[in-house]
């Protein structure tokens, strides 16, 4: 039985906890948190123990996982003495705010001989899962074109950290990477990308066109700034075409005639009505790797493409201009 | 008044011609088509006359004619006729070169004839919405527009790149950027184009993005891929998402369709109710002829969506991006 210390207690951090709860063969042990208040909460609610200080608790209990949830430019500090203690690590992605700070994370992981694994859900999600299935088998033909979208509210994190650059890396990171990663992960390394990035108060936008070395091209269109979160891609290639849209895919309508309006205080995710939520397959994957030794199926390798890429798309933003990256999938 | 038509080439020619036929002020004379047997045959169906010489039909007593010929023709036919003063409304794109076009716009105005271009899709009530929704300043300043004027591959002479100038970027970017243009009064600063050819074995590219920068800074994608199946409910779509400072509208123009899950043909198809944007088009030609006022879409919106396609095939090429001066 792996024992988990969640680190983070904003969204992603209470959304993890919700889901280690039907993880097999792990429990919950501890939760870390800057935040006293949400700290205390959660310990609470989920019967832990709770800490301020990651170090701390790991002096004080036996800890084997270390679930690291808070803003991406905290990750390497809370891999790092995670690493340093030989516990291994679940790190929600992004990896870094950037491809170099990636791989010194991926190095003291190394280094210290512990699991590294990069949680990019998408790859646990049965509707993207079953999408690449169809493309990899032949279901469209050769691939031609593929539109991505992903769209949902401006995210108002603790501290207000998403809409500093230098902490999320702004929207093409922290949300464009889990389209960018499917798209890598489904049609292979990507030649060249172009992008134009808006920036306005409470609203992130951008339009991004990624070439990839088989000639595959792709838009993905990305907005923090919608009312809603929807999500939609459609793969057309020279057999077919597959289509998705998730506002048409709610199994479910639930209209309460005395709704009162709620404010928007966590980040929005998507719902699924499944039995077993893709977070919840993703931890426990990685529970399952950490506890035999194997390789997640994203690789920390993965990780640091997808950063790279995203990189490339964001200095395509700023420059007017085409980015190509080396073979390889590395900025030139 | 009386309309002839030149050329069926384009399959638009016979929803145009239906709707001159109904129109009430409007009587089709005369049809010249280079392909004797199409030409003879649309006659026929449309009780008119059948002309197989462009001089002869030219010195006919028509006051206007619809231009449905293959898109490099379009500068001759619109030369021609603006020489025998005849008002014209020319099938998009207007040409197949920058030069061509800016020549028929100078021609047209020198013999005092009006060239209209034809984007019907700024006929269709939801387009119309839209335009009046942003221009009412209700979602502020516009900042990005992500449009799609996808198809299925036509086939025909629009593969041939000697006859259609090139291919899905010729055919479909001209559209959405004309209604882009429209809706927001602005022009394009750069352009950033991939094309390829990826779904069928031709000469000519079937697909491709296109990104724009416009001069007021709103960042734009326009996807005129021929990426529609041939099982596809519908011949493709023209869609729109436009973001602004205090909102978003999202346009598919054809949304308005029933489903016919159809067992004979072995296929869902989508059968359009909304009001038909061709004749709106073909109304508006005719009162802008009987009226003498300025066309509501000049050959100025045909040069510069021109433009923009030309740009793309540079950027293409280059794999660069290139900026637009404005004229």
């Amino acid at each position: 039985m792996s024992r988990v210390a969640v680190v983070g207690t904003g969204t992603m951090g209470t959304m993890h906890l919700e889901e280690w709860v039907n993880v097999n063969g792990c429990e919950v042990v501890a939760v870390v948190g800057r935040t006293k208040q949400n700290t205390t909460h959660l310990a609470a609610q989920y019967n832990v123990r709770g800490f301020d200080d990651l170090q701390e608790a790991l002096r004080q209990i036996p800890i084997d996982i270390v679930d690291v949830c808070v803003p991406t430019h905290l990750h390497e500090e809370v891999v790092q003495i995670a690493a340093q203690a030989g516990k291994a690590v679940i790190c929600e992605k992004p990896l870094a705010v950037n491809s170099k700070v990636a791989k010194r994370i991926v190095d003291i992981c190394e280094q210290y001989n512990v699991p590294l694994c990069v949680g990019h859900v998408l790859r646990f999600s049965p509707e993207y899962i079953e999408a690449r299935k169809q493309v990899l088998s032949g279901a469209i033909g050769q691939p031609g074109i593929m539109r991505l979208s992903r769209c949902g509210p401006y995210p108002k994190g603790h501290d207000v950290w998403y809409n500093d650059e230098s902490k999320s890396g702004g929207i093409v990171l922290d949300l464009g990477i889990h389209d960018i990663d499917w798209l890598r992960w489904t049609f292979g390394e990507v030649e060249r990308v172009m992008a134009k990035q808006i920036k306005r108060e409470n609203l992130e936008y951008a339009l991004i066109t990624l070439r990839f070395e088989s000639g595959v091209i792709a838009h993905l269109e990305v907005s923090w700034g919608s009312k809603k979160f929807v999500s939609s891609f459609e793969l057309a290639g020279s057999k077919g075409m597959i289509a998705y849209q998730s506002r048409d895919q709610e199994p479910i309508v639930l209209e309460l005639f005395d709704e009162e309006k709620v404010g928007q205080e966590r980040v929005a995710v998507p719902s699924y009505v499944v039995r077993q939520t893709p977070l919840e397959k993703q931890l426990q994957h990685f529970v399952d790797c950490i506890e035999n030794g194997i390789t997640p199926i994203i690789t920390t390798n993965d990780a640091i493409k997808a950063i790279t890429i995203a990189e490339c798309v964001r200095f395509s933003a700023k420059s007017g201009q085409p980015v190509e990256l080396k073979k390889g999938g590395v900025l030139k | 008044m009386k309309i002839g038509i030149i050329s069926f080439a384009h399959m638009h020619a016979v929803s145009y011609a239906d709707h001159l036929t109904e129109h009430s002020d409007v009587e089709l004379t005369a049809i010249w088509d280079e392909d004797i047997e199409r030409g003879s045959r649309m006659a026929e169906r449309f009780r008119c006359e059948y002309y197989s010489n462009l001089t002869s039909f030219l010195e006919t007593d028509i006051d206007s004619v619809v231009i449905c010929s293959e898109n490099v023709n379009h500068k001759e036919h619109v030369i021609e006729a603006a020489k025998m003063k005849k008002h014209i409304l020319c099938e998009k794109p207007i040409a197949t070169e920058v030069n061509d076009a800016k020549e028929m716009i100078r021609v047209c105005e020198e013999e005092g004839v009006i060239l209209q271009v034809a984007f019907p899709v700024r006929f269709v009530p939801a387009v119309q919405k839209v335009r009046e929704v942003i221009q009412s300043g209700a979602l502020g300043e516009i900042v990005a527009i992500q449009a799609t004027n996808h198809g299925q591959m036509p086939g025909g002479w629009f593969i041939e790149k000697e006859r259609s100038g090139g291919g899905a970027a010729v055919d479909h970017i001209v559209h959405v950027m004309d209604l882009i243009r429209w809706i927001q009064n602005d022009e394009v600063k750069q352009v950033y184009a991939e094309l390829d050819t990826r779904f069928y074995d031709i000469a000519v590219e079937d697909c491709g993005i296109v990104t724009l920068e416009l001069e007021s800074g709103t960042i734009v994608t326009i996807d005129p891929s021929w990426s529609r199946p041939s099982t596809f409910p519908t011949w493709g779509d023209v869609k729109m998402e436009i973001v602004g400072t205090k909102g978003t509208i999202s346009l598919d123009a054809f949304k308005q369709h029933l489903v016919l899950y159809n067992d004979q043909q072995k296929k869902v198809q989508h059968i359009g109710w909304g009001d038909d944007m061709d004749l709106g088009l073909v109304n508006d030609f005719i009162d802008c002829v009987k009226s003498k006022r300025c066309p509501s879409i000049t050959g100025e919106d045909g040069l510069r969506t021109l433009e923009v396609v030309q740009a793309a095939y540079e950027s293409n090429k280059l794999k660069q991006a290139v900026t637009l001066t404005r004229i």
